[in-house]
């Protein structure tokens, strides 16, 4: 960072290495390039392998991508290596080296899971699916694995059926932030730490980021009151009612009245029937947890004599949160999204135009670096 | 520590607005929460654990995401709290708020104002919408933006109608992007000198969660519904088993012809029928234990994964050996456990492991030894709830 180029970008200048395999670290990357890193992803011979798998794969005229990859990567410069040395070199004087290899794929690279202090650079954030400790640690993890040991799953679904994994690549996403924030954290101290002393390695378990900020308040929770989070179909035990979706004439819309003056305009809203006086469905809590199936069918006339849209607005008139279940085209077809320019073109991988959701945060005295095209597998060497 | 002599002023609350702090409290800042009891923290509302009557005192989830943190308690719809803040603003190096959009602006608290007594403030300021436009008045849970960004969607049995992610998932997802955002303020703050205010909606970091789901429209003009555990390509085996216990179950994946060979040989399937070793290995998984099970199938190179409650996770060997929930000590329930960060560092960076402030816990530390009032303003302020 002598010269200090690009002060308009975040974090202009800072220099940072990406080995992915599963996503993780990729998410992680387009993070940083975004605010503003000279990336560099590394692939091997034959790419990522998130080019071919572990998201829906798309074919075109002889060219390859999935879904997660181009998202992941827009913008980057790859270069393809096959000689650990070269690795090694790049990663050397980088502020940060993220990698999501799994245990076993160390060796591939001329890696030392219990070495990686040597490497040189500021940081290395290793993203592992069970960590680089623990029993687990050598163990496998795709993404509906992770989810399921880090505790999602266990929520998702019906009754009596199975548990659901969480839809896509959401722990390469999580982890991904994990990492970022970490090799940011170090390069906020980092300038004034000699190189000399080593990289710090930090040990990001995919299942512990999922176990500890999006899952972790529930063991405490447990441990009090015995209470374990279970498949509930359209809406969650132990909250106050109506915390859950709700059909429509034309879908379903999400509505969550938590507090107890947003209960009683929930109740207004729907006529204020006699029924939601009754001392038999006790208190908001037991409405939800005891009564829901029976208060549901009691509403169902209401809901399904309007749309979702109709719905939506009597809820925002009464500042009543709540939001129709839109999918993703419904999303991308919001004129109010695309008016705040929530989205940005580039070309994938496979040679297709897509337009998807720009990064979420604006900063005002600062640019984001630009989104750019997925790059091209390596060329055969 | 990483963040040593960074000071954070906290207005963040319920769990998106709160875990930005802690996130940089994980990494050493000093992060002064700022509440107050005439409107509490929702995480500070509820049944009480350990008592009967309600205690703002006794709520798990509160100490969990707001760990390492110290409590300022102000009413800063008082006029009299104003003055103070501002001045708490000029020793502070991040602010971090989620209030809808001009709440703060109202009590002369916004990012200009705080500003004008610290110039190169980095602040992030958190809505359901973004502060700007017309979602700037979208009133939001987590719920609502998990419909709202297309998540829920997703997420149910295939050719079923949708059930929604039903966890509050979009909450931690906004509040990393927005830890992500300040780190990288502060590092230009500490280049060029100049502040920064961030404006983060939490309906766009949702639509990072389904924005995978995007780039189906346009690879294959295909809107996708409830994807369940379906595979992301031809993978032979990909779904949750039922175990033998009560309600338990394991994810298991065969990614390829090996894997699926494996499973065959583990569950006594012939290994050229997918359907066989399908049914093979669900009558195998009915008379094991989640964990068990997921021990013998990694064993045997399987990736699978016990669907672990929060009971299983606090019993479970690889958590502890990681550490993954650790111990305090918190003045009004004793004994608890909580999660720690999501990260081990190396030793010489030590993990913070400070229990969630009681409420106002540290006036006397910001008003008296911070901003260096004297005594009598603390009390006084005390008997006039304006600290309250």
């Amino acid at each position: 960072m002598a010269d200090l180029p690009g002060l308009d970008l975040p974090i202009g200048g800072l220099r940072a290495v990406e080995l992915s395999e599963r996503g993780a670290a990729a998410y992680a990357g387009k993070l940083l390039r975004r605010l503003g890193a000279d990336l560099v992803k590394v692939e091997p011979p034959e790419g990522d392998p998130l080019r071919r798998d572990g998201s829906r794969r798309h074919e075109a005229d002889g060219r390859t991508t999935t879904a997660a990859f181009d998202f992941f990567n827009e913008g980057k410069t790859s270069e393809a290596v096959s000689d650990p040395a070269r690795l090694r070199e790049l990663v050397a004087g980088a502020d940060a080296f993220i990698l999501d290899l799994e245990p076993r794929r160390y060796e591939a690279w001329g890696l030392d899971a219990d070495a990686l202090a040597g490497l040189g650079c500021g940081v290395v954030c290793a993203i592992t699916p069970f960590g680089l400790s623990g029993p687990y640690r050598d163990y496998r993890g795709p993404e509906i694995v992770t989810s399921a040991f880090g505790g999602s799953s266990v929520g998702i679904g019906a009754p009596g059926r199975p548990p659901l994994r969480m839809p896509l690549s959401q722990t390469a996403i999580q982890a991904g932030l994990v990492a970022a924030i970490a090799a940011l954290g170090d390069a906020y101290e980092g300038e004034e730490r000699e190189a000399a002393e080593g990289a710090r390695v930090v040990d990001i378990a995919e299942s512990d980021v999922w176990a500890t900020v999006h899952t972790g308040t529930t063991v405490v929770s447990y441990l009090f009151s015995n209470r374990l989070r279970s498949r509930q179909g359209r809406r969650v035990l132990g909250q106050p009612y109506p915390h859950q979706l709700f059909r429509c004439s034309d879908g379903w819309i999400a509505i969550q009245a938590s507090e107890r003056h947003q209960h009683q305009l929930f109740i207004e809203m729907v006529g204020s029937p006699e029924w939601a006086a009754e001392r038999r469905f006790g208190s908001r809590l037991d409405m939800n947890d005891r009564h829901a199936d029976e208060v549901d069918a009691l509403l169902a006339p209401w809901f399904e004599a309007r749309t979702r849209q109709q719905v939506f607005e009597e809820c925002r008139a009464r500042n009543i949160p709540a939001a129709p279940v839109r999918t993703v085209a419904d999303v991308r077809a919001d004129a109010d999204l695309q008016a705040a320019g929530a989205f940005e073109r580039f070309e994938g991988a496979s040679g297709v135009e897509l337009t998807l959701p720009a990064p979420p945060f604006r900063f005002a005295e600062a640019e984001l670096a630009p989104p750019g095209p997925v790059p091209p597998p390596p060329e055969a060497p | 520590m990483l963040l040593q002599g960074v000071r954070v002023l906290d207005f963040g609350w319920v769990w998106a607005g709160a875990v930005p702090g802690q996130m940089l409290a994980f990494l050493g800042a000093e992060v002064i929460k700022v509440e107050t009891r005439k409107r509490l923290d929702y995480m500070r509302q509820g049944r009480a654990i350990v008592k009967d009557a309600p205690d703002t005192e006794q709520q798990p989830m509160f100490h969990n995401i707001n760990r390492g943190k110290l409590s300022l308690s102000i009413d800063f719809t008082a006029e009299a709290s104003r003055e103070l803040l501002l001045d708490l603003a000029a020793h502070c190096d991040v602010a971090i708020q989620n209030f809808a959009p001009g709440v703060l602006d109202r009590y002369g608290l916004g990012y200009e104002a705080l500003r004008e007594r610290r110039p190169d403030l980095v602040m992030l300021s958190l809505s359901g919408g973004g502060q700007q436009g017309p979602l700037r008045e979208l009133r939001s849970y987590a719920s609502t933006i998990a419909a709202f960004s297309g998540l829920d969607s997703l997420c149910g049995y295939p050719g079923e109608e949708p059930l929604g992610v039903q966890q509050s998932y979009p909450d931690p997802n906004a509040s990393l992007h927005g830890a992500v955002a300040i780190l990288a303020a502060l590092i230009r703050r500490k280049r060029t000198g100049c502040g920064d205010h961030i404006d983060l909606s939490q309906l766009a970091a949702g639509m990072q969660t389904s924005a995978e789901a995007m780039a189906w429209l346009d690879l294959f003009g295909e809107v996708p519904g409830p994807l369940g555990n379906l595979p992301p390509n031809e993978e032979p085996l990909h779904d949750c088993f039922r175990c033998g216990g009560d309600d338990e179950w394991i994810a298991v994946a065969a990614e390829d012809e090996a894997q699926l060979a494996a499973v065959a040989a583990l569950t006594g399937a012939p290994p050229d029928d997918p359907a066989a070793v399908r049914d093979a290995l669900e009558a195998w998984c009915a008379q094991r234990d989640p964990r068990g099970a997921m021990e013998a199938l990694q064993g045997a190179g399987v990736p699978a994964g016990a669907v672990t409650t929060a009971k299983d996770r606090f019993e479970d060997p690889h958590y502890r050996a990681r550490g993954t929930y650790v111990e305090t000590e918190h003045p009004s329930i004793g004994w608890e456990l909580v999660y720690r960060a999501p990260w081990i560092w190396p030793d010489e960076v030590p993990l913070v492991n400070d229990r969630a402030p009681l409420m106002g816990e540290h006036n006397e530390y910001v008003v008296c030894d911070l901003l260096g009032r004297p005594r009598e303003d603390l009390d006084r302020l005390t008997a006039e709830q304006v600290l309250y």
